[in-house]
């Protein structure tokens, strides 16, 4: 039968302000007991995948997170974030062909920046970086995905006339092109071009 | 063990109660509107504040959508999370969010953490008990702003092992001016991506508040077959009634049009080199594990969900008492291929997935509020009924009371310690392992189970500093135990 999952779940942190850059740190660490995980099978004669669900009698997960944000107000804000986790696991005879649940498919390491600039009146220009270390899949087979970069770039700018505001966006994402998937098998686009434009009364 | 744990969490609380008499003051830092918030907070802290519209404190991170900003739409939940350090969005779909997509705090994802509008869950139910998230009826034309707790801190919010995601919504505005906030936007971009929407806000005599919005997107998919068009209407009214009391009644309905993507195999000759190959994928929760095959008949679902929610918020005494009643109601119409004796059968399966649930509370209890000490106290009992009707309209019964107290000195130091009761009656089914078969068979109903236990939790907030804000928090969570 299978047992309810329970965890004790440890953390502590800090926020410092330096004015105008403000650092945070964070460590966790969660004592999960009878993590109930979920290898996929396929149901002989049904086609259909069952749900092989079974307790791991104790995963360990711990991980850091930093982030930094620098702030001048009406010129520019900035910002990266390092993320790190990890977690050990017990070994258990009941996986499968694959797993939904464990944290194997996210990355160990991610770090993501951005930066904001007033490039005149009412225009600001963004750019967000996100980077992902490499990391599992679900099926054992497939091997693991490799780490990718991409950086997302966009441009707004405001307008106001009477009482109305007109805000126009342009953007690309993936502007470097990067052939990446985030789940195996997936693959993600490489540039994409868009604007929006919006208004408020 | 658990008489331990019990007993260790009604002596840290109770040791937290410093003698108690009634006040009147209510927070200043407290939006009655938020209904959702946590209890008392410490008035002046150390907050970090990396993006436009996102402040991150000790006890959480905020996401004020009206100043939030990122390169491309932001048209969903999943948009907003993915630039949120600490969180991962693993999505099977650049251009909109999509049914498998993922999405984890510390590496623990939606079985895990919790989804919440305005502080109830929309955890679902769904495949017999287990219970989703569907990540693209979640848009954000009604949405004010988006509360993230990492980690399961905080006994107000119910299974949150990994953290909990809130969605407060607007609720419209206490005004005599007729005229109303009106917001309207819309963009296009590669692969025939598009977005039109439309909002307003406004209020009439001081006496009802309302917000409506609706939305369409819309994709042509960058894989084979992976179009997506949704259609998204949300709304309320606010009743300013006498006593300072307020009357939520709120409804939203998003309708998703999904295309599953089928196989583009370079050494079969069906190959489109117009797409991606996509081959022997990952399974995703909601997505066929079967390969599915272009041309006609086309795999796809449609999914129809409703939410309904009734918040009624009443200052009684020293605190202010709310009772929340809602439900989620699923409706999913899917096409697809799977194997039958080695051959690919198109079918069609209709499952429906209905979560209803009350939420009673009576928060913020001023027991006492002195220049050196304020302290708060927070009770409250949750109702949660989850199925699929009509197979199993009861795979689970949740009743659920919790007890949370918060004390401040001096302006720098909170202490906040509660704890949650959870009883949890079950009909799931049994897994292949469950069932003591040699080789891999399929689960089977009938399975009935009862949990119940005690969960504590202990937060320490500091200012030390005008410019140093340390915490430390320990808890114990419990996850719904699906299935």
């Amino acid at each position: 039968m299978l047992r309810p999952e329970t965890a004790w779940e440890y953390e502590t942190g800090i926020i410092q302000n330096f004015k105008p850059l403000t650092l945070r740190g964070t460590f966790y660490f969660y004592d999960i007991k009878d993590f109930m995980n979920d290898s996929g099978i396929m149901a002989p004669g049904t086609g259909l995948a069952s749900d092989c669900l079974y307790n791991i009698p104790s995963v360990k997960m711990y991980g850091v997170e930093l982030e930094a944000a620098l702030d001048f107000r009406n010129r520019f804000r900035g910002m990266v974030s390092y993320n790190y986790m990890n977690f050990d696991a017990t070994e258990s005879s009941f996986q499968q062909e694959w797993s939904y649940y464990l944290p194997l498919i996210c990355p160990k390491h991610k770090v993501k920046l951005m930066g904001r600039v007033r490039t005149w009146e009412d225009g600001w220009l963004q750019a967000n970086v996100r980077f992902l270390s490499a990391r599992s899949v679900q099926k054992k087979e497939e091997g693991r995905l490799g780490a990718f970069a991409t950086l997302d770039l966009g441009f707004e700018q405001k307008f106001r006339f009477w009482q109305q505001e007109l805000t126009l966006n342009v953007f690309a994402n993936n502007l470097t092109g990067t052939r990446y998937q985030e789940i195996q098998g997936y693959h993600m686009p490489r540039q994409t071009y868009g604007f929006t434009i919006g208004t408020k009364f | 063990m658990t008489r331990r744990v019990f007993i260790l969490s009604l002596c840290l609380i109770f040791l937290a109660f410093p003698p108690a008499v009634g006040a009147e003051i209510t927070p200043e830092n407290q939006d009655p509107k938020e209904q959702s918030s946590e209890a008392f907070r410490l008035e002046e802290i150390t907050v970090i504040a990396p993006q436009p519209g996102v402040e991150i404190s000790t006890d959480r991170t905020i996401i004020r959508m009206d100043q939030f900003k990122k390169p491309g739409y932001v048209r969903t939940l999943e948009d907003v999370l993915q630039e949120i350090g600490g969180i991962d969005v693993l999505r099977g779909n650049a251009l909109m969010a999509s049914p498998g997509d993922e999405v984890a705090i510390r590496g623990l994802s939606e079985g895990r953490l919790v989804v919440e509008i305005d502080g109830r869950r929309i955890n679902h139910t769904g495949q017999m008990g287990r219970y989703i998230v569907d990540w693209s009826t979640l848009n954000v034309d009604d949405i004010e702003k988006v509360e993230i707790i990492r980690g399961g801190h905080s006994v107000l919010h119910p299974f949150a092992i990994g953290g909990v995601i809130n969605i407060i919504t607007k609720k419209g505005k206490k005004t005599d001016k007729l005229k109303p906030d009106v917001n309207i936007s819309s963009g296009y971009s590669s692969f025939n991506t598009y977005f039109n929407q439309g909002s307003v806000d406004g209020g009439i005599a001081n006496l009802v508040g309302y917000h409506f919005s609706a939305s369409r997107q819309s994709t042509d998919g960058y894989l084979r077959n992976n179009f997506q068009w949704n259609n998204n209407f949300a709304g309320g009214l606010q009743f300013f009634l006498p006593f300072e009391a307020n009357l939520w009644l709120g409804a939203r309905y998003s309708k998703v049009n999904y295309g599953f993507p089928v196989i583009n195999d370079p050494s079969r000759p069906d190959f489109d080199p117009s797409y991606p190959p996509f081959v022997d994928p990952d399974a995703l929760r909601h997505i066929p594990t079967a390969i599915q095959l272009p041309g006609q008949p086309i795999p796809q679902w449609n999914k129809n969900t409703y939410y309904l929610d009734a918040i009624l918020t009443v200052p009684v005494g020293p605190g202010t008492a709310k009772v929340h009643a809602y439900t989620t109601d699923g409706r999913r119409d899917i096409h697809f291929y799977r194997v039958r004796a080695g051959r690919n059968v198109f079918t069609n399966v209709d499952t429906r997935d209905v979560t209803k649930g009350i939420l009673a509370e009576y928060r913020d209890i001023a027991l006492l509020e002195r220049d050196y000490c304020k302290n708060y106290l927070t009770v409250g009992f949750d109702y949660q009924l989850l199925g699929m009707p009509p197979q199993n309209p009861t795979i689970y019964l949740v009743k659920s009371p919790y007890l949370q107290n918060v004390v401040q000195l001096w302006n720098w130091l909170n202490f906040t310690a509660g704890v949650r009761y959870y009883n949890i009656e079950m009909d799931t089914y049994y897994s292949w392992i469950e069932q003591g078969k040699p080789a891999p068979a399929f689960p089977t109903g009938g399975k009935k189970q009862r949990e119940s236990n005690w969960f504590p939790s202990f937060k320490l907030d500091v200012q030390a500093t005008p410019d140093t804000a340390l915490y430390a928090a320990v808890s114990r969570s419990l996850r719904l135990p699906c299935p």
